[in-house]
């Protein structure tokens, strides 16, 4: 794949735009998968899947082929998220506290006998705590624990240093710790 | 405690499956750069669009036009050795009254 990358790299550059097509063919789950992290809505993830793509041929003249194609499209995917999250939370307006599922709340309220829970009710209360976090503290949060990246491949991936990185990791637990818990306080007064 | 609850819920989100590229995802890119590369050929601009566009750059520079005409403007008149009797006089001449000094 990273041979046919760097192929199809070539290709395009000599001029051939059926080969950036392919180069998104071989590409498209990879973008998909890390823009999911930030956004639930499909459509929205398809707009910023198209967004990352766009950005990507619009600089393909600066990849300079050292480190794989895949690699250097996910820098641009995490950028494309980052800007995203920035933009919802400036548009966002006051926080608030929606109606969790009810199966969130059982899961926040203890009261259940243990179970697993799911993907999506995870999904759901990390979303809301989330807001408690800074835009770069969320990508950074996502990456590590979500995606299981370690700090050196972050640092790679969003051009910030390894310091930075690990400060807003910490930063960012505290921060979650405080909204679970207020979440949690919220949940009991319903 | 709260750790626990936090660890238990990123590896819960850990497992959520991604969702499936849209079939003709690729062609769509395509399309979409086609299209934006035929909206970036230059397109025919009026004299209003112009205007319009560096109003801004035009304002400043009217602006910065008068503030060097005023300054220069003040400077003669500190470094002349005439008074304002004598542009006074100079006006009246120029406009045939009566000398206002007299």
């Amino acid at each position: 794949m990273v041979n046919d990358d760097a192929e199809l790299v070539a290709r395009v550059r000599a001029g051939s735009p059926d080969a950036y097509t392919e180069l998104v063919r071989n590409n498209q789950q990879q973008v998909f998968n890390i823009l999911h992290r930030y956004e639930r809505d499909l459509h929205l993830v398809e707009d910023l899947a198209q967004d990352t793509f766009t950005k990507a041929w619009r600089a393909l003249a600066s990849f300079d082929g050292r480190a794989p194609f895949q690699h250097w499209l996910s820098r641009i995917a995490v950028h494309v998220a980052l800007d995203h999250v920035r933009r919802r939370k400036r548009f966002s307006g006051t926080i608030t506290l929606p109606d969790l599922g009810e199966d969130s709340v059982s899961w926040l309220r203890d009261e259940l006998p243990p179970r697993e829970l799911e993907a999506r009710q995870a999904r759901e209360i990390l979303e809301l705590a989330m807001q408690s976090l800074s835009p770069a503290e969320q990508v950074v949060i996502t990456l590590m624990e979500i995606e299981g990246h370690s700090v050196k491949e972050i640092c790679s991936l969003t051009g910030d240093s390894s310091v930075a990185i690990r400060v807003r990791a910490m930063r960012a637990r505290t921060k979650l710790r405080k909204a679970i818990e207020a979440l949690e306080a919220s949940e009991y007064e319903r | 405690m709260k750790d626990k609850k936090l660890n238990q819920l990123f590896a819960a989100a850990r497992r959520e499956n991604p969702p499936d590229v849209p079939a003709s995802f690729a062609e769509r890119v395509q399309h979409s750069l086609e299209q934006s590369a035929s909206d970036n050929t230059p397109a025919i601009v009026s004299f209003l669009d112009q205007l319009n566009r560096n109003f801004t750059r035009y304002a400043v520079s009217a602006a910065a036009m008068i503030m060097l005409c005023a300054a220069l403007e003040l400077g003669q008149s500190y470094t002349s050795d005439t008074s304002i009797d004598d542009d006074l006089n100079q006006i009246c001449t120029d406009w045939g009254c009566t000398d206002l000094s007299q």
